[in-house]
């Protein structure tokens, strides 16, 4: 399968002896849409930038569309949508105006504003002048910003900061439509990992510079799939003891008590263990979920 | 290359659309309409500002000429610093650099798309100004029509001086841009744009110029509204500016591409060396623009030649030499133009164009190839020159009686005569300080001095300063140890007039120093007689002439005899040996005897008010006070004043007339010049205008008084404005008690 970004090996600083990133290693497969999470100052907003060519990558360690950045870029741009960091615009200008600008340079149709804005649900507010949008509605116009020449791959960075809910379920069933209908690669970092659960088909995590997971959800979800199950009990804080023996049990609630388990067979020892000392397990779910994941591998440092 | 370009049009067209909302557009065309609109308002609120003396003139050119500097040096420069500023702040802010580099854009092209935009901006502000300019000057002379000014339009002058308009300000607005860049904020980019005008103003109360600032070169540029007096098309100023736009514009955009100086310029041992290597190619290119020009001068041949624009065509003209004003040569002026070439040998000294009666100092040696355009009526006299010596001229337009705080305090008011030492201090800082100016000096386009003539100055400044030495001697001690010259100035100034140059040798200086060293130097009763037996004891010789002229008139001027003057002059007429020495003398001599007083004032002919023709016997048994004058004389227009304020304090003197005269050539003039003039001073107009110079008279106002009897009193007046003038008046007037009078 064609990776529409490769990154090996990737070492980056400001400063000599000062490494923000670390032996990066990452693939985004084509026609994916490809989860970046990690903490503030972890090192995403870097990592996308060296994607964009905004950075200096003079080892050659970030290739495009299989090429290197150097030689891709500016050409490249075309076939490429992002919002880096913030929305970037110009604020003395309407929306409307905002978007010709990049037709002007995208060499693209003016009729393609009206349908871009209608899609990120600004149509009412084209005209209006963009020091007056709220965040919301900046945000919205970033996006249409990206989206408006058809790239083959949008690079976002955070873009469903500062929508509220509703707009958060448009965007992101817009970027499912888009990568699903058209086959357009979604490289996206957020901090809302509810969403990003829910749009992903690939993620890497990133803890201070160094990838601590890279792969498709499947391959994640293999990893920790049997790392923790929940048992439901009354009268949890009683039956702990009996389990601290064998196994890593840890008292989540009068109700629940989270036990890291290998296998199936771990499973239905521990019920039958706290079945015998008189529990009455009412419920038995997996504990795995991206959340416990993220905090489980940012952990480790 | 082409696809640099392509992306340059993209972003430009980007840039474009960025600056819409931003109100540069509409500022720009503001300030190219404030200036010729505010010079329209004000000529129709104040009649004096509509006046014009000058010569003939296209009006529309006028008027541009006028608003160039300020609307340049101010307004365009503020519009360039702010437009600048708020094209690079709309992407310091939200991210903007991000946004552009995001797109399939060259940084080269969003670096230099700014910069066409600033200077497109720039451009359509020149062009608005140039037409306003034209629009507005036909409106404002038709509605006020002026005699002398014309709607006719020179294309050439205009376009060559919206070309090198637009030419100046490159430089500032690649600076500026590059300022801009690299500084996120608004306010620093315009504090130090501020600090260049600021630095300009300086640089004109010192009189100097600072060809390293960007700012500085296009004030040197201003200085030349009138293109046409430049030798060549651009000044070295103008070519500046592109030198600093190309310079500037490279900083800028290596600054943006790397994101900082250190990685643009300081990055590793590569870099440095690259960086040296292009700042030194622009360091040779900044000497090779700046260096000293030295104007070429002809081989074996001296040329003048010149055109005019005149009403009243010039039949010839006459070059002289300054000294004698002997004519050298007969110049004919064919169709308004004239030209004189001569393969012989011309010393160098300074000489006169005489164009009827109005004289051009020049100064000329062999190779001098020197160019006029003469504007000439009966008001004004407009020369301007090209060619060779243009420093030369400059120089001694602006130095001659420039304040020297040791000849004009010290020396005059003989202070530090017991003070040798601090004495000798000033005077060698004089000395030292003239030095530097002859060696610095040169004019606005970059020209220096001839050798001869910097050598000249030095030596008529060290013969200056051994006068003023021998004086001090003179007044302290020869033979007193403290009092001596130091030795190694006394030596230096010697050195210099050595070999002294011809031209020296004709200068006041020169002679009075000469003199003086004839003098004993314990002092003597009798100066002027000693001075006369040493000058007849020296051989003939052209040398001798000029100190004896020199000396001969000295004392005829003080001599208040007209019998012993005369027999002076004979008897020392004798003495020269070149007839035009002593023809020098005589000619002098007959002026001050024609205006000697008790001399019969000669008869002109007036014509009064109505018409009649009248004389000063009507006036015989009064005193008459006459001002001489005319409507085009600028320095009359603040004496005839003063006059008419004096005629009504003296009003009640009945032996006392004031008499205005003008020697206006159109006799129509006149009539307007003194129409509804209601006071004390009768008007007259002397017919024949060129009878002043019988009496040896050149200038005007000139002032003169003549006695009861129609003799000449006093035949030049102190201006009406100084107190000895009123004291003559008293005299006469019986206020005061003279006793000449009596006896």
């Amino acid at each position: 399968m064609e990776n529409t970004i490769e990154i090996r090996n990737l070492n980056f600083g400001f400063q000599p002896g000062k490494p923000i990133l670390k032996n990066v290693n990452m693939n985004i497969p084509k026609g994916s849409i490809y989860g970046f999470l990690g903490a503030n100052g972890a090192g995403k907003s870097t990592t996308m930038r060296l994607v964009m060519g905004l950075f200096n990558d003079p080892e050659n360690s970030v290739k495009v569309f299989g090429e290197t950045v150097s030689n891709i870029y500016p050409e490249g741009l075309h076939r490429i949508g992002s919002l880096i960091d913030y929305p970037a615009f110009y604020d003395h200008l309407s929306g409307y105006d905002n978007l010709k600008i990049v037709c002007t340079i995208r060499g693209l149709d003016e009729s393609k504003i009206e349908e871009v804005l209608s899609l990120v649900g600004l149509s009412k507010a084209a005209k209006m002048k963009m020091r007056r949008y709220s965040l919301g509605m900046k945000q919205r116009l970033a996006i249409a910003l990206a989206l408006i020449s058809n790239p083959e791959l949008l690079v976002l960075d955070e873009p469903v900061n500062g929508l509220d809910p509703g707009g958060m379920v448009e965007i992101r069933e817009l970027l499912i439509q888009l990568n699903q209908q058209h086959g357009v690669t979604i490289f996206i970092s957020s901090h809302l990992l509810q969403e990003i659960d829910k749009m992903v088909t690939h993620l890497a995590v990133i803890a201070d510079g160094e990838i601590k997971f890279q792969g498709s959800k499947e391959e994640l979800k293999e990893l920790y799939k049997f790392q923790k199950t929940k048992f439901f009990m009354n009268n949890a804080a009683e039956f702990t003891e009996f389990l601290n023996s064998d196994y890593e049990a840890e008292l989540k609630s009068p109700t629940e008590i989270s036990v890291v388990t290998q296998s199936t067979e771990d499973v239905a020892k521990i019920n039958k263990i706290l079945t015998e000392k008189g529990a009455g397990v009412y419920q038995i779910s997996a504990g795995g979920g991206l959340e416990e994941w993220f905090m489980e591998l940012t952990k480790q440092n | 290359m082409k696809k640099e370009l392509r992306f340059l049009a993209t972003a430009f067209r980007a840039e474009w659309l960025k600056i819409k909302g931003l109100g540069l557009l509409t500022f720009g065309i503001a300030i190219a309409a404030i200036l010729p609109l505010l010079m329209f308002v004000t000529h129709i609120f104040f009649e004096e500002s509509r006046n014009f003396e000058g010569a003939a003139n296209s009006y529309p050119g006028l008027f541009i000429e006028n608003g160039l500097s300020s609307y340049v040096g101010f307004f365009l420069l503020l519009f360039i610093i702010i437009a600048a500023a708020r094209v690079t702040q709309t992407d310091h802010k939200n991210n903007g650099w991000v946004f552009m580099e995001t797109q399939p854009l060259s940084k080269f092209s969003i670096y230099g798309a700014k910069f066409l935009a600033v200077v497109l901006l720039s451009f359509i502000s020149i062009v608005l100004f140039f037409l306003f300019s034209i629009l507005i000057s036909y409106i404002d002379l038709a509605i006020f029509p002026r005699e002398k000014l014309h709607f006719d339009i020179d294309i050439l002058f205009i376009l060559r001086t919206f070309i090198r308009v637009f030419v100046m300000v490159l430089g500032i607005i690649s600076f500026q841009l590059m300022l801009s860049v690299m500084i996120p904020g608004f306010i620093w980019p315009f504090v130090i744009g501020f600090v260049g005008f600021v630095v300009n103003v300086v640089a004109r109360i010192r009189q100097e110029t600072y060809d390293f600032l960007v700012y500085n070169n296009l004030d040197t540029s201003l200085h030349f509204t009138n293109s046409a007096v430049l030798n060549r098309f651009f000044n070295y100023s103008d070519l500046l500016s592109i030198f600093w736009a190309v310079f500037f514009f490279l900083i800028g955009y290596q600054y943006y591409r790397n994101r900082g100086l250190k990685n643009a310029f300081f990055k590793n041992a590569a870099t440095i060396a690259k960086t040296v290597g292009v700042l030194a190619v622009f360091v040779l290119i900044y000497f090779l623009l700046t260096k000293p020009i030295y104007p070429q001068k002809l081989e074996n041949i001296t040329i003048i030649e010149g055109t005019f624009q005149t009403d009243k065509p010039v039949k010839e003209i006459y070059l002289m030499d300054q000294e004698l004003q002997n004519n050298i040569a007969v110049i004919p002026v064919v169709n308004n133009t004239f030209r004189w070439e001569t393969k012989e040998s011309v010393p160098f000294s300074n000489y006169i164009i005489d164009v009827e009666k109005r004289f051009i100092p020049i100064v000329l040696s062999k190779g001098d190839h020197l160019q006029f355009e003469i504007k000439k009526d009966d008001r004004n006299f407009d020369v301007l020159r090209k060619g060779t010596r243009k420093a030369e001229v400059e120089y001694l337009d602006t130095n001659t009686n420039m304040y020297s705080s040791f000849y004009n305090r010290t020396v005059q008011n003989k202070e530090l005569a017991d003070e040798p030492k601090a004495f000798y201090r000033e005077a060698k800082k004089e000395w030292e300080t003239l030095k530097k100016d002859l060696s610095k000096f040169r004019t606005k386009e970059n020209i220096h001095f001839g050798e001869d003539f910097k050598n000249f100055k030095m030596q008529q400044g060290a013969v200056k300063m051994l006068g003023a030495l021998h004086d001090y001697q003179m007044m302290t001690s020869f033979t007193d140890k403290e009092f001596q010259i130091p030795a190694d100035f006394k030596k230096e100034l010697e050195t210099s007039i050595k070999k002294p140059a011809e031209l020296l040798m004709t200068t006041d200086e020169y002679k009075a120093f000469r003199l003086k060293s004839l003098l004993p130097k314990e002092g003597t009763k009798n100066p002027d007689s000693i001075i006369f037996a040493k000058l007849s004891a020296l051989p003939r010789s052209i040398e001798k002439d000029r100190l004896l002229s020199f000396q001969l008139l000295k004392i005829l001027k003080i001599t208040n005899d007209e019998e012993k003057r005369n027999s002076l002059y004979e008897e020392k007429s004798g003495q020269f040996m070149d007839s035009r020495y002593r023809d020098h003398v005589n000619r002098q001599l007959v002026v001050i005897n024609n205006q000697q007083k008790g001399k019969p004032f000669p008869v002109f002919q007036f014509e009064n008010e109505e018409g009649k023709t009248v004389n000063l016997e009507e006036f015989k048994g009064k005193y008459v006070v006459i001002d001489f004058w005319a409507t085009w004389c600028a320095p009359c227009k603040e004496t005839s004043p003063v006059f008419e304020y004096r005629a009504k304090e003296y009003a009640f003197y009945n032996n006392i007339v004031f008499l205005a005269a003008s020697i206006d050539e159109d006799k129509n003039k006149w009539k307007l010049g003194i129409k509804n003039n209601k006071s004390d001073v009768t008007q007259w107009w002397l017919k024949d205008n060129k009878a002043l110079n019988s009496i040896g008279v050149q200038s005007i106002p000139r002032f003169m008084m003549i006695d009861p009897k129609g003799k000449i009193y006093n035949a030049d007046m102190p201006r009406p404005g100084e107190t000895a003038f009123q004291e003559i008046l008293d005299e006469v007037s019986g206020t005061r008690f003279n006793f000449n009078m009596i006896f």
